[in-house]
């Protein structure tokens, strides 16, 4: 019979790839959650983009599967695939079968990393920007002072005018364009580490304040404060605490991710707190990811599984407690772009938008492909500024054509992107600074 | 064979860098939403427009190089595989929305567009693209033109091809042909019938021209419980013989609910051996009346309870539970087999029984959800690859539930279409001399079988 | 020959010369006439005549044998009167298979006791049959709401010119296995194959049906209306436009006071009694809102009207019918066209419209025309303004003496390549209906 022998065949083939089936590093229970279905496609940035198989989730998880089985061997092509996805999770968001890709797309990166051959100069920027940079509030705070210094004093114009920079790489030039304007460092301590509510103290809470948050937009730092004490918040700002590892687990850094999440685990747990807010998102599902971070640690599996729980975004810790609603007019056609980080990483889709409808004069607009990532994904817009450019005029061009005064976000590399793009005096926001402004009466 | 002459052709065509020959990129290209059979192509091109296609199908045809046309890879039944190595001519970037008409509630759109996006755009001046597959979210429209795809509302609404007025073809020989139009009625045969659920075998569609409707006044939907499959499965039927046409009738068991519930806790009803979903629309006069009848119906065959959909937000959640329920299998199982064999509505008391005792035979998980309205089946069989063993029982329960639709006097595919993994049970459908019928009309249209080969009836 | 006819038919089947008359096609005489009374039978016949080179056309009641071009032979008229049997009836799941010689009348009245019936409604469908209806594709005011036959069809049995039997599609309502080989053969006319068994879905009877007549000034007005009606959520089942002039050919007593010169509209709706009446209700708000002059809402003698709309082939006996399909915003241009075209009076139009459907029916009474050449001329202008509009064009009906001159499917032809194709792969001895239909087809 024909559907007999069709059948057996197939059989076959499948038992044959066991045998060469081999396990990689890569989690293959996970890869194996993909049932191909497809659902994810279009809500993968890059495949929106350029419709090809494998820059989707679909298609990178099959490479991941193949190269896992050993029938691909790494490539510059399977780099280039692995690395062009933003990690926005927005397959996650649509995926039913409940695939953890952002799992995956780590994990694979971490294995190809030693595998791609680095320049010596780019190695030597990667591991001072990972490794000495970031983790360290001193060398942020010198850096910051230099850039402070590089825009005040007309470095920067001279620079521009002379395309310094694109003599000498053509990333660093594009990485220059999204600088916005920087505070003066020392604002920053404004925040004091102890806080407290000029009324009863409903909740204590600790601030994650963000190692890049608190020089650039220092601002949103003091408005998130400022809310806080409004809805009875003792808010304490641990000094020593450190940057929350994101940009290492993007970066195939897994391990300084550790230390500096260890580091945030032993800083705020000792602290007695009903809440650990943060208002970036990228830095939120990072902290709220930890255990799964720390998952082999025996000594911080459960304390960090403690101090996940108590991590909430602003907005969502804002919405929970019921939010202080003496607010006073703000009126302003408002659009809202759904930060990745946010809506697909943590699911809060409803909770900004339920804050911003309660201000009094204030029009909240919905834009077409909201939660499409807007080309930021953490340094992407740095690392692979032609796709990240694209995203952006997407994503411009659907806030633009509302009409809208105003975009608001609640992620900083959003901001960064979306600042970068906005053109007829569009002013971008946090979510937290405008229910600040709400408070304050302060019309603009 | 396909060598660095022709490509460099294709890429003259196409322009370079939209011409796939690294190995490790084709990988991805080796199978679609059937991923049982995997077969790499030699090459993917993606043309921007017709012309493109008509001059890589040239350049192919010339050197008799075999080609497929793909979309976004959601078929079922190994569509798109590239069976016989060669070209797969990938769509994705002719995704314009080219014309819309609501005058004569028309579009013309090209075959690269998501199916959903067409619906999305012209549903604030009240209009909608009726069929509506599970994957329409992204399942491009040139596919569902291919599969004769169905989907949940094709109950009311009919199947793809009951929306398609014409179409733009580019013939395996190159030459690009255009069949009916916007008028319905055209002198001569009706080739755009003939194309529409051909699989990419006679042609590759390069411009489509759909129909589309206006949005109804209202909606009602119920989701009725039930202990027992059958009792579902007969009021199901009942409700097709009491005159009442649904716009949609579909029936979730309890190992999909548990899937479902775990993706999207919808909070289904506990211990619930089966849901009907039941979604009438149209005027919203007179649809009371209809309800109740429903409703009647319902209880009369014991339903522990039927719920209504209390507004829009209620509704698109059930909907979107619904279309994605094979993706959600993932939760529970590994891998599954799902085929699509339809049987007339009075039968599905019968054939739920017999994929019941099929799963106890060969000891296997079988989900079902399923268009009851239109008695067409999705049993979707589950099991881990890795046991060859129980692949080979799962290949096996599969086929036999087919086998028995077709002798309860059912067909073996309802929307998903034949393709590669149902071309070997063609015959239990169709004598020699019907084969031997279909094969005359790939002849007529691909005599040298370089269009999607190996497919339907090859 | 007549022998081997009679060992597969029995005499009896045989039709004799005498009734020759009845059985013309086209005017032409056929050298045989049978009346097979089974597949089986009609099998064999093929064989023979794809044996015997006999030019063979299908006939199944007559009433639309004068659609296409003029065969170019006829060996051999095949009546499938005697294939009249219901083959399988499912009411509970809405399906039916019949022998495509059943009367639609028959078939329809079989069906409404179980309360259902097959949603179309062709000329003459006291007469034709399903079979002849499917190959000329023939349908009438309803296809608006239901649809087409092609909508209906789910399978069919086809006898090939070489006389092997095949099967296309499957007995349910919803089917992908395959290629669709049942649209190739719906409105092939006959050129392809023997359309003998046909499988359908079909529809409950509605509780109510009703519809209402409308008295317009102008087309514009018109066109208004139903713009509103396209907007609205109602759901006609038909809406047909009628010409002054096309009102004029009424018998009397159905659309009183006609003395001025009205546009008219019947639209029709069915389902629900309630939902009936409140679309009428909404058909009074609409057609005051776009300057109606007058109303009958419900129409009484709307089923009288509807009939002749559906049989207006009868009131315009000797006349020249164009059939016109053109997308909607094109409709008043091509009226406007054809009513300015440069014949000083000569000919009379009168227009009826699916519109909707974008069907347009111009019609032109010959009588009292003696001027061959003028026809002509007039043939063509019409088939320009069509064509010239993006529309589709043939010819319904036409005097012989005209059609012997023209082409009833215009004079250029789409895809007329594909489609010898076609031909010549199913009936490679051209021995089916040959010359009738497009391209010489």
């Amino acid at each position: 019979m024909v559907g007999q022998t069709f059948l057996s065949d197939q059989v076959k083939v499948l038992s044959e790839n066991q045998k060469i089936m081999n396990k990689g590093e890569i989690n293959y229970d996970l890869i194996l959650g993909c049932i191909h279905c497809g659902l994810c496609l279009n809500n993968c940035p890059t495949y929106i983009e350029l419709g090809l198989e494998m820059d989707s989730p679909r298609g990178r998880i099959y490479l991941m599967r193949a190269l896992s089985e050993n029938r691909i061997n790494p490539s510059e092509s399977l780099f280039r695939h692995i690395d062009l996805c933003l990690e926005c999770r927005a397959c996650e968001t649509a995926c039913p079968s409940g695939v953890k890709y952002a799992r995956l797309i780590e994990e694979t990166r971490e294995i190809l990393e030693p595998q791609k051959k680095y320049g010596s100069f780019k190695k030597f920027l990667k591991s001072l920007v990972y490794e000495k940079i970031i983790p360290s509030q001193k060398r942020l705070l010198a850096l910051f002072w230099f850039l402070w210094f590089y825009k005040k004093f007309g470095i920067q114009w001279i620079v521009r005018k002379l395309k310094i920079l694109k003599l000498i790489s053509k990333r660093l030039y594009e990485a220059e364009i999204l600088l916005p304007d920087i505070p003066r460092p020392s604002k920053r301590k404004l925040i004091r580490e102890l806080m407290k509510p000029t009324r009863k103290r409903r909740y204590r809470v600790g601030f994650f304040k963000g190692c890049i948050m608190e020089f650039m937009f220092i601002d949103i730092n003091i408005a998130t404060v400022n809310v806080l004490l409004k809805n009875g918040c003792e808010v304490i700002t641990p000094e020593n605490q450190v940057c929350c590892g994101a940009l290492h687990i993007h970066g195939a850094k897994t391990n300084i991710a550790k230390e500096l999440a260890k580091k945030n685990i032993e800083t705020f747990e000792k602290l007695n707190l009903d809440a650990i807010v943060a208002n970036t998102a990228g830095c939120s599902v990072v902290l709220k990811e930890y255990p799964e971070l720390l998952k082999d640690e025996i000594d911080y599996y459960v304390r960090a599984e403690i101090f996940s729980s108590k991590v909430k975004d602003i907005s969502e810790f804002l919405y929970e407690i019921q939010i202080n609603d003496k607010f006073s007019e703000v009126s302003m056609r408002v659009a809202y772009h759904d930060s990745c980080h946010l809506a697909h990483g943590q699911g809060i889709i409803k909770e900004p938008r339920e804050l911003l409808k309660m201000i009094p004069g204030l029009e909240l607009i919905e834009i077409s492909e909201s939660d499409l990532c807007c080309g930021s994904a953490g340094i992407y817009n740095i690392i692979h500024p032609e796709m990240a450019k694209r995203l952006l005029k997407r994503k411009m061009d659907n806030i633009h054509s509302t009409g809208a005064e105003a975009v608001v976000c609640g992620n900083t590399g959003c901001i960064i992107q979306l600042l970068k793009g906005a053109q007829n005096n569009l002013k971008v926001f946090h979510t937290v600074e405008l229910i600040d402004m709400a408070y304050k009466n302060n019309k603009i | 064979m396909l060598n660095n002459k022709i490509i460099k052709k294709l890429e003259s065509v196409v322009g370079r860098e939209y011409v796939i020959t690294d190995d490790n990129e084709l990988i991805v290209y080796e199978c679609d939403g059937f991923t049982k059979e995997k077969h790499k192509p030699e090459a993917v091109v993606f043309p921007a427009d017709t012309e493109e296609v008509s001059e890589a199908v040239k350049i192919l045809y010339n050197e008799k190089i075999p080609f497929t046309a793909r979309g976004a890879g959601t078929g079922l039944s190994g569509g798109c595989l590239a069976v016989y190595g060669g070209v797969i001519i990938c769509l994705t970037r002719m995704n314009k929305i080219i014309d819309i008409d609501f005058w004569n509630r028309t579009a013309v759109v090209e075959p690269g567009v998501i199916n959903l996006l067409i619906s999305e755009k012209i549903s604030k001046n009240g209009y909608l693209f009726a069929p509506d597959p599970s994957s329409q979210q992204v399942s491009t429209i040139g596919g569902n033109v291919a599969a004769n795809a169905g989907g949940p509302h094709t109950l009311k609404y009919g199947s793809t091809i009951n929306h398609i007025l014409g179409v733009e073809v580019v013939l395996p020989d190159g030459t690009i042909e255009q069949f009916g139009g916007k008028i319905e009625d055209t002198n001569g045969f009706d080739i755009t019938g003939l194309m529409i659920g051909s699989e990419g075998t006679l042609g590759i569609i390069t411009k489509i021209i759909i129909k589309i409707i206006h949005l109804p006044e209202g909606y009602e939907t119920f989701l009725a419980v039930f202990e027992t499959m059958d009792d579902a499965t007969s009021t199901c039927s009942e409700i097709i013989s009491s005159g009442i046409i649904p716009t949609a009738m579909e029936i979730i068991d309890d190992v999909m609910i548990n899937a479902l519930e775990k993706a999207f806790k919808f909070e289904f009803p506990k211990n619930a051996k089966a849901v009907v979903v039941i979604e009438i629309d149209g005027i919203k006069k007179g649809m009371a009346r209809i309800g109740e009848k429903i409703t009647n119906i319902c209880t009369a065959n014991n339903a522990r309870e039927v719920k209504t959909a209390k507004n829009d937000e209620e509704r698109d959640l059930l909907w979107l539970v619904r279309k994605n329920a094979f993706g959600a299998i993932g939760r529970i199982a590994t891998n599954y087999f799902t085929n699509d064999a339809t049987v007339p509505r009075t039968k599905l008391p019968e054939m739920l029984k017999f994929i019941n005792e099929i799963g106890i035979k060969y000891s296997l998980t079988i989900a079902n959800t399923f268009h009851a309205g239109d008695g067409n089946l999705h049993p979707a069989v589950m099991y881990d690859e890795t046991d060859t063993d129980q692949v080979e029982r799962a290949f096996r329960a599969s086929e036999e539930i087919m086998k028995k639709c077709v002798e309860s006097g059912g067909t073996i595919s309802g929307e998903h279409g034949i393709g590669f993994y149902k071309k070997g049970f063609m015959h239990w459908i169709f004598s020699e001399e019907d084969l031997k019928f279909m094969k005359n009309i790939k002849k007529i249209f691909d005599p040298d079988r370089l269009c999607n080969p190996g497919k339907i009836i090859e | 020959m007549k022998k081997e006819l009679i060992d597969i038919v029995g005499e009896s089947n045989l039709i004799d010369d005498e009734r020759l008359d009845d059985y013309l096609v086209d005017g032409k005489n056929s050298k045989f006439r049978v009346i097979p009374e089974n597949i089986g039978q009609i099998s064999e016949i093929m064989k023979l005549a794809f044996r015997e080179n006999l030019k063979v056309v299908p006939y199944g009641s007559g009433t639309k044998i004068n659609i296409g071009n003029i065969p170019s032979r006829v060996d051999l008229l095949l009546s499938l009167s005697k294939l009249n049997k219901i083959l399988e009836f499912n009411p509970d799941d809405l399906t039916v298979s019949v022998e495509t010689g059943i009367k639609v009348s028959d078939f329809n009245r079989f069906l409404s006791e179980k309360g259902l019936f097959l949603p179309v409604d062709p000329p003459f469908a006291d007469k034709c049959t399903i079979g002849g209806i499917t190959a000329v594709d023939s349908n009438g005011p309803m296809r608006l709401k239901f649809g087409k036959i092609k909508d209906m069809v789910t399978a069919m049995k086809i006898i090939l010119s070489d006389g092997s039997i095949v099967k296309t599609g499957a007995r349910v309502v919803k089917n992908a296995s395959g290629y669709n080989i049942s649209r190739l053969y719906i409105g092939s006319m006959g050129t392809i194959g023997i359309i003998a068994e046909i499988s359908l879905k079909l529809h409950p009877f509605p509780e109510s049906e009703k519809n209402a007549l409308l008295f317009f000034n102008d087309i514009s007005d018109f066109i208004n209306f139903c713009e509103s009606v396209r907007d609205s959520f109602l759901i006609p089942s038909y809406l047909e436009y009628l010409s002054p002039s096309f009102v004029r050919f009424l018998p009397k007593g159905i659309v009183e006071n006609f003395v001025k010169n009205y546009h008219l509209s019947l639209i029709g709706f069915d389902g629900f009694s309630e939902t009936v009446d409140w679309q009428l209700e909404q058909i009074k708000v609409l057609s005051k809102k776009n300057n109606c002059q007058k109303t009958f809402i419900p129409f009484d003698a709307g089923n009288s009207l509807l009939s002749h709309i559906r049989n207006f082939y009868l009131l315009f006996a000797d006349s020249l019918i164009f059939k016109v399909s053109v997308v909607i915003p094109e409709f008043k241009n091509v009226l406007h066209k054809i009513k300015s075209l440069p014949f000083e009076n000569k000919f009379q139009e009168a227009v009826l419209s699916h519109f909707g459907s974008g069907i347009i029916y111009v019609i032109y009474p010959l009588d009292n025309i003696n001027d061959d050449n003028k026809v002509i001329e007039l043939i063509n202008m019409v088939e320009d303004i069509a064509i010239d509009s993006g529309g589709n064009f043939m010819i319904e009906d036409i005097p012989l003496k005209f059609k012997e001159k023209v082409s009833v499917w215009g004079r250029k032809n789409k895809n007329s390549k594909i489609m010898k194709r076609i031909k010549e792969q199913f009936d490679p001895n051209n021995i089916l209906n040959p010359g009738r239909f497009v391209g010489g087809i």
